[in-house]
């Protein structure tokens, strides 16, 4: 090896390794930098080096309390891109009125239409808009309140839900996400409320005894029939979840006959599609279930029909109001923002918070980004990223045009998370747990080298953004490898990044504008699909 | 020379040409460079001699709580078609509307299940009723996770039970497909400890190049054995455990293409499958059963049970879902041929239903449910368990099926069934499995073992 190569290869070395500086003190504090690059990587959708230099500008307080208070509405680059779709923006009945004119084959073109365009707004709110925490607390929120849009007309409320349910309360009151999501018929239809109604009446109970008692002799068949004529028709799927996702938490503080009590109470919370005026939502009365009903130990208000949207409102409130309900909201977003196994003392924070403030969304996200273990070493770069986290992550970092935003969607749906399609109402998992199976990183590789290449359908990097690099190969490397894995490089990927550059610079091939081009290309895959990249 | 020898002799060739020849891999635009890498390395590898015929468990995940009482029909209750007017199958088959198979004179099959009655005949199959877990939650997702990581209420095991089970054999068994999942991502019984190929959906051709350029970035710093992995620090540790997943990845994945590339002895019967997704992940398995690749423990999810409505006796999505399963099963079963005799499918799901119809043609979440088990070990032609009186005041909480065989028993003696394995005290926390209670479900847990 001459002499030559050998003092680029030090300098190459050098270069790369002061930037990514790979041993440290797992009990230091993080530096002001990494702190910045920490509060990005969980408050965004994935820190750009805009980004980074955005927060140093106005300081990093400043720029949470920025991103606490930003009105999405503002956001002008945003509501350009996502324009062209007639499905969003709507109000419920003109969406109905979109699927309700023509045959058949025009309303499942709609539905085929508007769940597209939801999925691909969703990616694309992700990837654009200013108020980025705002857009990372959607999709917390959106997973919270599952729901599928492969389920029947759930394609054609959905974007009416997220619009109208979820996202006016991301930085607003639980209980009053909550309340919109329980009367919405995106929900209602999901999770089968609409379908639910009350036993028949008493009268029809009797004559069920009666007719059984004169055929059998038996007191106690009669009765059977009873009770089973009583169980048809309840469906207790809205109410489970309810407690056991929305609000409570599994088997924390409920019971089988609670979950019961509360089927019945909504009994008549139900869907109405040809209503002119309205949101969809339609109580009926004649399904309502009238009996007394015992929640958590307590009556609900003795039940006359047109108490029946009273009795569900009031489990709502009891609903809100419980300490688990706090808990179980903090702990989940906790995890969500800080680590998978969340720190004690955030949660507490986070619930007291709660409790104080009656579920006051922004200030329980603000004790939680605001404490002191948000920061710990402990929690840095220590997440691994979903699928859809890692997708919009990869297009920020390398400021990628959309050309069509199916093929962000797909993207993602190939990693395995189809956005508005888990069918389990848990949503999809934040956890590493849930995501890091060997295999799945075969898919993430062949997403990282698509994109950096330019092959992945629908997706360009600017050549203009390749053109801007430095034209040096090794500062080339240096300053990709800076701007894509900020937190800095281990050692495994650093030698492969240095070996690359040094390889192409040895044999001659990074002297050219195309060499260094595909040099470029090479090393953004390498590092989109670098075990670094996966985690935030 | 062994088969592992032999292996690692040329992995480690190949990673020093790779190592010194990245640079120039990697100067090749994609597709030309790609079918390079490929042309470089395409000499066949070594190790794919048969290796001695191992066993084979293959899990099938009914997700969603599927009906127990519409897969294997009471046909013979009265209050089963008392209590589901609308969905029940019915005990005859008539011009109109086909009936249950029926196995004995209280149960037979949902007449959507007809291809998997010639193992029955054959004495491989066996139902098994009243099957769930002692926990009585109505959850899917717990029920889910108490079921997979086989410890009711134990909301800390993160091990799945067949997980546990390669973990504890691990040192009998090396081999890189000792297990798989046959999809995207592993299903809770196989996470854990022990890494697991979950099998994405890429073309070999496409998709080798791949593998080779990452094989370098993904390479095992060693920090988390000498550092420890509480001291590491959230970053490091992070990306270690992802680097551990790369290396599984890489290794196993190629491993898998070159098994199934191999045509098996005998040819494999592709037609006999439907080209439904479900057939054609089971057809894959088959494939690396019979090439003796050394697969101990498949598994493969199958979703859509929770039939809250729409659920019907024949003419809905039971019908349907059951159609697909059973024909999957059968020709998997076929295919299998002599191999079916060291092979066991276990189908399960996370609880059952509601004994009587709600009032959507479907059914809520209950307690009490059923198992299949077809395989060459089982001791087929007979039903397990009974799902008892149907009268409300015999069900639990007046409308569920009682749970009366604890899952883990099943699973307990399916290991030592297909493995010879007896699961040691603390396998199944705070759950030891008694020989002395084993209902003899598989040829030798028929007689109670000594001791």
């Amino acid at each position: 090896m001459s002499a030559k190569i050998l003092l680029v290869f030090g300098f190459c070395v050098g270069a790369l390794l002061a930037q990514n500086k790979v041993v440290r003190d797992a009990s230091a504090p993080l530096s002001e930098d990494e702190n910045i690059v920490h509060a990005l990587s969980r408050l965004t959708w994935g820190a750009r080096p805009q980004d980074i230099a955005a927060v140093k500008a106005v300081g990093l307080s400043a720029w949470i309390e920025q991103q606490l208070s930003a009105d999405p509405a503002t956001d002008t680059e945003l509501s350009e891109n996502i324009s062209r779709f007639k499905t969003l923006g709507r109000t419920f009945n003109e969406i109905n009125q979109l699927a309700a004119d023509g045959d058949q084959g025009q309303r499942d073109r709609m539905r085929q239409r508007a769940s597209s365009e939801l999925k691909q707004a969703t990616v694309l709110r992700a990837l654009h808009a200013q108020a980025q925490l705002h857009e990372v607390l959607a999709d917390f929120w959106r997973n919270h309140f599952n729901v599928d849009v492969s389920k029947e007309s759930v394609a054609l409320t959905a974007t009416h839900y997220e619009e109208r349910a979820l996202r006016p309360h991301i930085f607003g009151k639980f209980a009053d996400m909550l309340t919109a999501t329980a009367h919405h018929p995106a929900m209602l239809v999901y999770l089968d409320n609409a379908l639910s109604r009350r036993p028949p009446p008493r009268s029809d109970l009797r004559m069920i005894e009666r007719r059984v008692r004169r055929q059998t002799g038996s007191a106690e068949a009669a009765r059977e029939q009873v009770e089973i004529a009583r169980q048809s028709g309840l469906n207790e799927n809205y109410a489970r979840e309810l407690m056991e996702l929305h609000t409570l938490g599994v088997d924390n503080g409920y019971t089988q006959k609670d979950v019961t009590e509360v089927a019945r109470a909504f009994t008549g919370w139900s869907v109405d599609f040809s209503a002119k005026e309205g949101t969809g939502f339609s109580y009926k009365e004649d399904m309502h279930d009238t009996e007394p009903k015992v929640v958590f130990g307590k009556g609900l208000q003795e039940g006359r029909r047109e108490d029946g949207i009273n009795e569900g409102e009031a489990v709502l409130k009891r609903l809100c109001a419980h300490e688990n309900t706090a808990e179980f909201i903090a702990k989940k977003l906790t995890r969500w923002l800080v680590n998978d196994t969340p720190p004690a003392a955030v949660i507490s924070a986070a619930k007291e918070t709660f409790r104080t403030t009656k579920g006051d969304l922004r200030a329980v996200v603000k004790t939680i980004i605001t404490h002191a273990d948000f920061n710990s070493r402990e929690h840095f770069m220590a997440k691994f990223k979903t699928p859809f986290e890692f997708v919009v992550s990869a297009l920020r970092v390398t400021d990628a045009t959309v050309v069509d935003a199916n093929a962000v969607v797909e993207a993602v749906d190939n990693l395995g998370l189809r956005i508005y399609g888990m069918e389990d109402p848990t949503g999809w998992a934040e956890t590493a747990e849930a995501w890091r199976d060997p295999g799945v990183m075969a898919l993430r590789w062949r997403f990282a080298l698509a994109l950096s290449r330019g092959t992945l359908r629908g997706v360009v990097i600017p050549p203009a953004w390749f053109s801007a690099l430095p034209a040096d190969p090794l500062e080339l490397g240096a300053v990709l490898a800076a701007r894509v894995v900020p937190q800095g490089l281990g050692p495994a990927t650093a030698s492969v990044v240095e070996r690359l550059v040094f390889q192409r610079v040895s044999t001659g091939k990074a002297s050219d504008a195309a060499g260094r081009d595909a040099l470029a290309k090479d090393l953004v895959g390498v590092l989109l699909g670098s075990p670094e990249f996966q985690q935030q | 020379m062994n088969h592992k020898h032999n292996n690692t002799s040329h992995d480690s060739q190949r990673r020093d040409f790779l190592a010194a020849s990245a640079g120039l891999l990697l100067a090749t635009p994609l597709l030309s460079g790609l079918s390079g890498v490929r042309t470089l390395f395409a000499e066949p590898r070594a190790g794919l001699r048969p290796i001695a015929e191992t066993p084979s468990l293959v899990v099938v995940y009914l997700r969603g709580g599927a009906d127990p009482l519409n897969i294997i029909v009471p046909y013979a209750d009265k209050t089963y078609y008392a209590v589901r007017p609308e969905i029940s199958v019915q005990a005859e088959t008539t011009a109109e509307e086909a009936g249950a198979i029926p196995l004995d004179n209280k149960v037979g099959l949902h007449p959507a299940m007809a291809a998997l009655k010639p193992f029955w005949d054959k004495k491989q199959l066996a139902p098994i009723l009243g099957t769930g877990s002692p926990h009585p939650t109505r959850s899917h997702f717990d029920a889910q996770d108490f079921m997979e990581y086989g410890a009711p209420g134990d909301r800390l095991m993160k091990n799945g039970w067949l997980n546990r089970f390669l973990r504890e054999t691990s040192a009998q068994n090396n081999n890189p497909l000792r297990a798989l999942a046959m999809q995207g991502l592993l299903p809770r019984s196989l996470r854990g400890k022990q890494p697991v190929l979950a099998v994405p959906q890429l073309k070999r051709n496409d998709s080798e190049g791949l593998l080779d350029l990452f094989d370098d970035v993904y390479r095992n710093s060693g920090a988390m054995e000498t550092e420890g992995a509480m001291n590491m620090g959230g970053e490091s540790r992070g990306r270690e455990e992802a680097v551990e997943v790369g290396r599984h990845t890489i290794e196993t994945l190629r491993h898998f293409w070159d098994v199934i590339d191999k045509e098996p002895e005998g040819g494999q019967q592709d037609a006999l499958y439907g080209r439904g997704g479900f057939a054609q992940r089971l057809r894959m398995i088959a494939r690396v059963i019979k090439n003796n690749a050394g697969l101990q423990v498949a598994a493969l999810d199958y979703g859509g049970w929770d039939m809250h409505q729409g659920e019907g006796a024949v003419d809905g999505s039971m019908q349907r879902n059951l159609k697909e399963l059973c024909d999957a099963i059968g020709a998997f079963a076929t295919d299998l041929g002599p191999a079916l005799a060291r092979t066991n499918v276990l189908v399960m799901t996370e609880f059952g239903r509601t004994v009587a119809e709600n009032g959507n043609r479907g059914t809520d979440h209950g307690r009490g449910s059923c198992m299949l088990l077809l395989g060459g070990g089982v001791e087929g032609g007979r039903v397990f368990g009974d799902y008892g009186s149907l009268e409300s005041r015999n069900l639990e909480d007046g409308r569920d099926l009682r749970v009366s065989i604890d899952f883990r028993q099943v699973f307990a003696e399916l290991l030592k069934g297909t493995f010879g394995f007896d699961a040691p005290k603390d396998f199944f926390p705070l759950y030891t499995p008694n020989p002395k209670n084993w209902m003899g479900l598989m040829h030798n847990t028929v007689k109670p073992a000594k001791k």
